[in-house]
């Protein structure tokens, strides 16, 4: 698949007015099935497809129901052909239903399932009943629907549709996905919003439109007010202009998953919605969506978001007064991080929203990242300090959109607060990261600063370098023979790694494990591991070494730790751009006394290569005087994303790294 | 002195004072290698009649650190025929003050997903606390009323590595009259049994167990660890009444649950005649109908109420074209009935590496069901569930283990298919070239049998994109293409799967002036065992195989070997290994052939095992230095 280009637009109100045909009728989808759906042609098509959407129609509109208020209803069809038996999941559909309170319970209707199989050149149906559908309450609020549809066999075709009732999902739109694991003849996506309904939606992906049209219809919805106790029910009739719009593509490949892809979030075609402004009559609009300088203010007001910040906080004074007693402002700031980081739990990672009180969350030792790091921003400020909370996606939930405030693209809070007239980002949710430093999904290219005014900030992988310097000194020793001793400062996220392997394990289990992963020929002693508990500092890697030299010809590998071993890149063709969670910067430096008793055969060639001249580094040197090795290997990648069209030059580049780190000085005895 | 006495009447142990779980109290033995300590626990069995049971249990964790906190939550299952009730728990700080206690709002009731089904019945409660101040106590107690006492709770108080056990007691109680059974593992000396002329009480104890840590190739877990295993001699389950006090009972409690469910529609018994009546031997048959089942069903897991244990009718499966594995085995029994051939349900324990039931104690032991045609000679085994698995294998998932046949007349116990070196074999060969620059071109064809072909019967049968996907990124090249894959099966009792590998790796020797660096054994490279404390348990081999791969480079012209690696061969209790190289004109070729047997091992062996991997690690990683004349 060659992507096209980039599509990301956030199209805002108002409506395109659709041209006079306006009601586009778009062909029927679900023709009678007939013998060459059976052996469907499509470029999009390919031998490893082991199933087929033949149509994939869905649709949103809205109805009035009797609470006073319109339901959202959901449509969906499909038809799937099944070619292999290894997409038979396919004929188990589970869909989820929000059951938690009995006005607003979503419901499942219209359900017809058949499955559609080619015996001796004849089309056998076998229906699904609507009683087959298994109901499994999940928990309190949810409640899953379940069907497997029967006779299936390789090659037959499913064919099922349903509705789904929301009188709770009015603000929430169901976005669509025109490109999933297998390819698709035909996906197509109709919505059409009531006149009071105003909503932004959002188009994302590498393909185009086979079809991308708008228009308006007229529309009466009935709403039953049920009245209380005061007032009799009343029917609301509510007429206009409905707004609807269709998407649809013709001939989608299937959306192959990629290594160093961020997120297929961002890649796959599909469209969002989110609701804009409410219009109950032209003197009564509500801003649902507003823009961030009002957003900013409100979320500061939302008792779910920011009001924490502002209330006094009086419970938190006496531990915040602890943990602030002496030193200096750096020293009591890192304290109050520490103390959140350490003392609460955090059971859910995804969440932009406070799930509970702050209170209630310092009480319950546990909360959702925002819980967590909202607690963090009110004990900074109620120490003094700025804190300002910083709204973003992470890479695992997708882009934001950054022009408009659209809230449920947001899945993630960190803080940035300021200590000596220097800012910091902070995530008080995730053990054993250091002040200053956020895990590598956060930077997934913006975070927006709720605060007056609202700025953007950036937060590009490609403004994140994961350094590492190591050294290796090799000398004579009169008594041991030729020993070394060796030192590196890891990275960042090298160093939050390790420390989580040895919370997992023990430290000398780690470092047992460790010291296995050297060539045999090589003793190492003294293993320790610097900085281990200090967590705002990189882990230093110390031990020695002695070198065995014995035989005639001795081979020996400069770099005896941390060589590209294997090309990271491993497919041999790339169709999304690659996204490195961080930019790379590592050295290595060797030392080295030419052995006792030894002369130095041959040394690897010098080399240095440069990727597209300025985007990466990669330095080979060595020579040998004096009775010494002098020995400096270094590899730079000065950014961390790259187009698909670089893939294959970003490969070869590291097929030269791992060649050349595997390179070996030749020793031969004197 | 009248409280005493009320207590004793009772004869009630669930009633334990306040116990002060202050970190302190824990002996220092118990806290070597320990992510968590059981400080105290009572498994209170109740065994009212054949029809009914409560079960109590009443246990505390200390969680000494991160890695202890899998036990600091409270999780247990309840389904159509097991009820939960008056669940509590507190959790205290290291010196057994009380933190928090559970509030009935906060516990969480999910459906189970077992990642198989797709509907059970089956239900849990769960609850977590949260704490990361170490260490800390969490304390829980709970009730579970069973309906019909098939199955009965097991007592196994060591329950995973790095968890040492202060104290905990089984306590089973029944009526005086009730048949128990019962069997340990690891336990000196017998229950303690008391009783009252209306109830008998039966007491196992563990007291300062320290903790234990894994080893590879260990026995299975309630083989090194204390466990007690209890089961009735008459039940009820949903309705039905059984007496399991002999293998041959407990078979004739499931026949009456799965017997008169093999009626077949008209079309399917059609479709038997049609495919079966041209054929005259028994096994062409089989194969025949096998064939038919495999194309014909896929497995969707549906287990509700009874329908856990009795299979859907093979009508259902016949118009459905899905069931579990117990209503697939039933379906292929009726249609082999149908054919005039005898088949028979096998209740089984599967799960690789699993030895099957406990011979000397009848009792529910069984997770999977697949068929079985018995001959005299020739009894075929057919795995109902997998839709392209060759009739007759069984591989790791069932073979080699004792299961149970049901017939009308009762169960028997039967042992599946043992694959010995013999028929788990890997013959490679490879044909490589590599250029000046280092660059790698082979081709690799290997013939797989027996177990050694599950992968690549996996492979045969995934999807070309998952296929590539693997290959690209399975073998221990540093770069690489596979260029060319295919593959050939042949089916049979040890299915042979052929493989065609075509792969270029670019850079693959390093070459460093005028020298070239290979490591020519490509594919097959051991690891080594880890060997940093005195062994414990025995080492049992379960899987035998024989590898044979024989790779010849052909290399640049100018290049000859620097130094040759040394011929190696060791041949031990273990197996035997050996490594050859010649080199001729531009040829350089090795022949790497290693035979491993299955067997148990004392653990004093260890030693002896683990030099003999280091020897395999080391010659498997031999590099050849290749050098350019001048």
């Amino acid at each position: 698949m060659k992507p096209l280009k980039i599509l990301c637009l956030a199209i805002l109100l108002p409506w395109i007015q659709a041209p006079l045909q306006a009601q586009t009728k778009v062909s029927n989808k679900f023709p009678k099935i007939t013998i060459s759906d059976f052996n469907p042609i499509s470029p999009a098509i390919d031998s490893s497809s082991a199933a087929v959407i033949l149509a994939d129609v869905g649709s949103s509109e809205f109805e009035g129901n009797n609470n006073g208020d319109l339901t959202l209803v959901f449509h969906t069809h499909e038809r799937i052909l099944i070619k292999n038996r290894s997409a038979f999941d396919e004929a188990t559909v589970k869909v989820s239903l929000y059951t938690g309170d009995a006005t607003f319970e979503e419901r499942l209707d219209e359900f017809e399932a058949t499955t559609y199989n080619l015996e001796n050149g004849k089309i056998v149906e076998t229906p699904l009943p609507k009683s087959a559908i298994f109901k499994e309450k999940y928990n309190r609020y949810y409640s899953n629907l379940k069907f497997t549809l029967p006779n299936i066999r390789e090659g037959c075709i499913i064919d099922y549709k349903y509705s789904v009732k929301s009188p709770s999902r009015k603000n929430n739109i169901r976005g669509w996905n025109f490109q999933g694991q297998y390819p698709r003849l035909w996906s197509e996506y109709k919505v059409t919003i009531p006149p009071i309904y105003n909503y932004a939606i959002r188009e994302q992906g590498y393909l185009h439109f086979a079809v991308d049209t708008s228009g308006t219809v007229f529309k009466s919805y009935s709403i039953i007010d049920p009245g209380d106790a005061t007032n009799s029910a009343e029917t609301i009739s509510l007429t206009g202009n409905a707004k609807w719009a269709i998407w649809a593509m013709k001939d989608v490949p299937a959306f192959k998953r990629e290594n160093y892809l961020a997120s297929s979030r961002n890649f796959i075609s599909a469209v969002k919605f989110q609701l804009h402004s409410i219009h109950y009559s032209d003197t009564h609009v509500v801003q649902v969506m507003k823009d961030w300088n009002t957003t900013a203010e409100d979320l500061l007001k939302d008792e779910d978001f920011g009001l924490c910040l502002s209330e006094g906080n009086g419970w938190l004074e006496s531990d915040v007064a602890r943990l602030t007693g002496a030193g200096s402002n750096m020293e009591k700031a890192k304290r109050i991080y520490a103390f959140v980081r350490d003392n609460f739990t955090c059971i859910d990672d995804d969440n932009r929203e406070l799930s509970e009180p702050l209170k209630k969350t310092f009480q319950g030792k546990k909360g959702n990242v925002t819980d967590i790091n909202m607690l963090l921003a009110a004990m900074l400020i109620k120490a003094g300090y700025e804190a300002i909370p910083v709204m973003l996606s992470t890479k695992s939930n997708g882009r934001a959109t950054e022009t408009g405030a659209l809230l449920n693209e947001y899945n993630y809070t960190v803080i940035r607060t300021r200590v000596d007239e220097k800012y910091y980002l902070l995530d008080a949710s995730v053990s054993r990261l250091g002040f200053g430093q956020l895990p590598a999904d956060c930077y997934n290219s913006t975070g927006r600063l709720v605060h007056i005014p609202p700025f953007l900030i950036k937060m590009s992988a490609d403004s994140l370098s994961e350094d590492k310097s190591s050294s290796l000194f090799v000398v004579n020793d009169d008594k041991e023979g030729v020993v070394g001793t060796y030192s590196s400062r890891l990275g960042t996220y090298e160093s939050l790694d390790l420390r989580n392997q040895i919370a997992k394990t023990k430290k000398e289990e780690f470092i047992k494990q460790a010291v296995k992963g050297y060539s045999s020929e090589l003793e190492i002693t003294n293993y320790e591991l610097d900085s281990l508990l200090a967590l705002d500092e990189p882990v230093m890697v110390k031990h020695d070494l002695k070198i065995k030299f014995e035989d005639e010809i001795v081979y020996f590998n400069p770099i005896i730790s941390g060589a590209w071993k294997k090309n990271p890149f491993v497919s041999a063709t790339r169709s999304y751009p690659v996204e490195m969670p961080y930019k790379i910067n590592e050295t290595y430096v060797l030392n080295m006394e030419i052995p006792k008793g030894y002369k130095v055969d041959e040394l690897p060639k010098s080399i240095r290569v440069k990727l597209n001249e300025t985007e990466g580094l990669f330095e080979y040197l060595i020579l040998s005087s004096g009775g010494t090795i002098q020995f400096r290997c270094r590899l730079v990648l000065e950014k961390a994303t790259f187009s698909p069209q670089d893939y294959q030059t970003l490969r070869d580049f590291f097929t030269q790294v791992v060649k050349k780190e595997a390179e070996q000085i030749v020793f031969k005895k004197l | 002195m009248k409280i005493i006495f009320y207590f004793c009447l009772l004869l009630c142990p669930l009633l334990i004072r306040a116990q002060d779980y202050h970190v302190s109290l824990i002996p220092d033995s118990l806290l070597r290698d320990a992510d968590a300590v059981l400080r105290s626990e009572e498994l209170h069995v109740i065994i009212k009649n054949t029809g009914k049971a409560i079960i109590n249990r009443k246990f505390a964790f200390t969680i000494l650190n991160e890695n202890g906190e899998e036990f600091a939550y409270y999780y247990n299952q309840y389904d159509k025929f097991h009820s939960i009730s008056d669940i509590s728990g507190r959790m205290l700080d290291k010196e057994g003050k009380l933190l928090k206690s559970i509030k009935k709002r906060d516990i969480a009731d999910v459906a189970v997903n077992d990642g198989e089904s797709m509907v059970t019945d089956a239900r849990s409660k769960r609850f977590a606390f949260y704490n990361k101040i170490y260490p800390y106590t969490v304390e829980f107690e709970d009730e579970v009323t069973y309906d019909g006492t098939f199955d009965l709770p097991e007592w196994l108080p060591v329950m995973a590595e790095k968890l040492s056990v202060q104290k905990s007691l089984f306590i089973v109680e029944t009526p005086s009259d009730y048949q128990l059974r019962y069997k340990a593992f690891n336990y000196t000396g017998k229950p303690v049994i008391s009783g009252n002329g209306k109830t008998q009480i039966y007491t196992w104890t563990l007291s300062n167990q320290k903790a234990i840590l894994e080893e590879p190739l260990q026995p299975i877990w309630h083989e090194v660890t204390p466990a007690v295993f209890i089961a009735p001699t008459e039940f009820e389950l949903g309705g039905y009444k059984g007496t399991m006090s002999t293998w041959n009972d407990f078979g004739k409690f499931i026949y009456q649950l799965y017997t008169g469910r093999d009626a077949l529609p008209e079309n399917v018994k059609q479709d038997v005649h049609r495919l079966t009546g041209g054929l005259s031997s028994r096994e062409e048959k089989v194969r025949a109908l096998y064939a038919y089942m495999q194309s014909n069903t896929r497995y969707v897991g549906i287990q509700l109420g009874i329908g856990g244990w009795q299979p859907f009718e093979a009508k259902y499966v016949a118009e459905k074209k899905y069931g579990d594995c117990k209503a697939l085995s039933n379906y292929m029994v009726s249609l082999l009935k149908e054919a005039g051939i005898e088949a028979k349900w096998v209740l089984i324990r599967a799960g690789e590496g699993d030895k099957g039931l406990m011979e000397d104690f009848p009792s529910n032991q069984f997770s999977h069901v697949i068929a079985c045609v018995p001959g005299p000679s020739d009894t075929l085994w057919l795995e109902c569930t997998d839709q392209t698995v060759s009739p007759g294998y069984m591989g790791n998932f069932t073979g080699n283990r004792k299961a149970l046949l049901i017939t009308e007349k009762g169960g028997v116990v039967v042992k599946t298919p043992n694959y010995s070196t013999k028929d788990n074999v890997a013959i490679r060969k490879v044909d490589a070239v590599i250029d000046e620059n280092g660059n790698l071109q082979l081709d690799a064809h290997t013939q797989f049998s027996g177990i050694q072909q599950d992968l690549q019967h996996e492979l045969l049968n995934a999807s070309k994109e998952k296929r590539d996907k693997f290959l690209n990124a399975s073998i221990s090249l540093p770069t690489y293409t596979v260029n060319k894959n295919e593959y050939n099966e042949t089916r049979g009792k040890i299915p042979v799967v052929k493989e065609y590998l075509q792969i270029s790796a670019p850079n693959y020797a390093s070459v460093s002036g005028k020298r070239m660096f290979i490591l020519p054994n490509l594919f097959n490279r051991s690891e080594k065992l880890p060997n940093d404390r005195p062994r414990q348990f025995d080492i049992e081999i379960k899987y035998a195989y024989k590898d044979i791969d024989t790779l010849v480079f052909r290399i640049p012209p100018g290049y000859i070997p620097e130094a040759m690696p040394k011929d190696i061969s060791v041949s031990n209790k273990f197996g035997n290994y050996s490594m050859r190289y010649t080199v001729k004109d531009n040829t350089i070729s090795l022949t790497r052939i290693h035979e491993h047997y299955a067997s148990t091992y004392p653990a004093s062996d260890y030693n002896e095992l683990v030099k003999f991997f280091d020897t395999m690690y080391r010659s498997d990683r031999t590099r050849i230095v290749l050098l350019k004349k001048e």
